[in-house]
């Protein structure tokens, strides 16, 4: 056990050592919750909690690992437990036209000039566009970017965060960026940024 | 040889530098003799550059951090509960206190106290079995009758049979071979009606309730032709638990 919890000295240097290295992960705990629950009352609340079970199982973390990943994990458990289950999201995604409209995506970028992000329709949404966009995806594609796009994890990292394989990582983060891709249209042709 | 429509499905991974060395060259392989391929990898690598930029962290509510730094200064593990910690303990003595404090909802008469009270005992007694557990392997404990979990890799770790209201209830304490615990209760009665935000499923002609709290899932069930109420409590997978459930339930 990396920490000893005998004296109060030794309690109030445990709190301190997480404070600096735990702690230092709040925004990045704040934005997941956000996008996971889509509420920032909630959001807050979620973190409130993952802290503190984090702090309570903090014997458990491994000092030099990725202590990101490892709130990421607390925090998707408790998401997951607790928040989601009472408001599952029903999945019926047609890839099927998801596919088509992409595809029409990919030909027009090729017209666009090579190379320029800014020929890109979506570089000329707001921020906040992107984030609804994002949180438009159902939980399994939303939390897969928002964990390497967002939070920059590793494939590996992500799918222990995920309890699945490196694989449905892979599939996930190249399903939920068409996914994302499409939404960003809508918001593009709403906006009138293109013409549909 | 996969196809296109394969290869798409990890062009973003390649795009990410997540592909092994093998598959990142047979991927590169595949985009030197297809344009459409190539096209999509292209349009991928833009689109990830562009998003890159879009995402920005959403600002923190102000008072946050204090507010939970108070919190975790709040947090009292020493004293009673102190003496008796250890990462097993804790995991063990969360899913028991959940599993005693079950019966308040089940059960129609109020006995909150003795529920309470007993939850305390337990959590004594089955918290200072697990702690010493592995010292204990030379002294077999007598398996349960109903719960028996041994023929699936469970070892039996601590149990307790008490009497409540004047039924008997029975509580194992296993442990699974990736050092899992499932806390297994059985106890008498004749009908009992689910927890709010408890679900029901039906697998090989049984009902079994399911419930979720704090990171712990729940399956229960009414054996057939026993009166008993049988319970398992673990924080494995629902889906685990209840395959767990389904293979006892079927053997009984």
């Amino acid at each position: 056990m990396p920490f000893s919890l005998k004296s109060k000295e030794s309690k109030e240097a445990l709190r301190a050592e997480f404070e600096r290295v735990a702690l230092l992960h709040l925004s990045h705990l704040y934005t997941a919750a956000c996008y996971l629950t889509k509420d920032k009352a909630e959001a807050e609340d979620l973190v409130q909690e993952t802290y503190l079970r984090a702090f309570r199982f903090f014997d458990k973390f491994e000092p030099g690992t990725n202590c990101k990943a490892w709130l990421l994990s607390i925090l998707r458990n408790l998401f997951i437990n607790r928040y989601w289950k009472t408001k599952r999201e029903p999945e019926m995604v047609d890839w099927e036209k998801i596919d088509q409209v992409y595809d029409s995506l990919v030909e027009q970028g090729e017209k666009a000039k090579e190379g320029n992000p800014e020929s890109l329709f979506f570089s000329h949404l707001m921020d906040h566009e992107v984030e609804e966009a994002l949180k438009g995806l159902p939980e399994e594609y939303r939390t897969a970017i928002l964990l390497v796009d967002i939070e920059e994890l590793s494939y590996e990292e992500a799918a222990k965060v995920m309890e699945c394989a490196v694989g449905t990582i892979r599939s996930r983060i190249s399903r939920g960026r068409r996914m994302l891709q499409v939404a960003l249209r809508d918001y593009a042709l709403k906006r009138g940024v293109i013409k549909g | 040889m996969m196809d296109c429509q394969e290869y798409r499905e990890i062009i973003a991974a390649h795009v990410d530098g997540a592909l092994s060395s093998e598959e990142g060259l047979a991927v590169q392989s595949h985009l030197d003799r297809c344009a459409r391929c190539t096209q999509r990898f292209l349009w991928e690598t833009q689109v990830k550059k562009a998003l890159k930029e879009k995402f920005s962290g959403i600002p923190i509510i102000p008072g946050l951090k204090e507010r939970i730094l108070d919190q975790v200064g709040e947090t009292r593990r020493e004293g009673f509960f102190g003496r008796f910690y250890t990462p097993h303990a804790l995991a063990a003595a969360f899913v028991l206190l959940l599993i005693v404090a079950i019966p308040y909802f089940f059960w129609e008469g109020r006995f909150q106290e003795e529920v309470f009270t007993n939850a305390i005992e337990q959590y004594q007694q089955l918290a200072q079995g697990i702690a010493s557990a592995p010292e204990r392997a030379s002294t077999p404990i007598p398996p349960a009758q109903l719960l028996d979990l041994s023929p699936w890799g469970y070892r039996l770790l601590a149990r307790q049979t008490q009497q409540v209201k004047g039924k008997e209830r029975r509580v194992f304490v296993y442990r699974g071979t990736e050092n899992e615990y499932v806390v297994a209760q059985e106890f008498e009665r004749s009908d009992f009606s689910p927890p709010s935000g408890a679900g029901a499923v039906r697998r090989s002609n049984q009902d079994f309730i399911i419930y979720s709290r704090e990171g712990v899932n729940l399956i229960a069930w009414k054996e057939k032709d026993k009166d008993l109420l049988c319970i398992l409590a673990s924080s494995l997978p629902q889906e685990r638990l209840l395959g767990l459930a389904q293979k006892i339930a079927t053997r009984s």
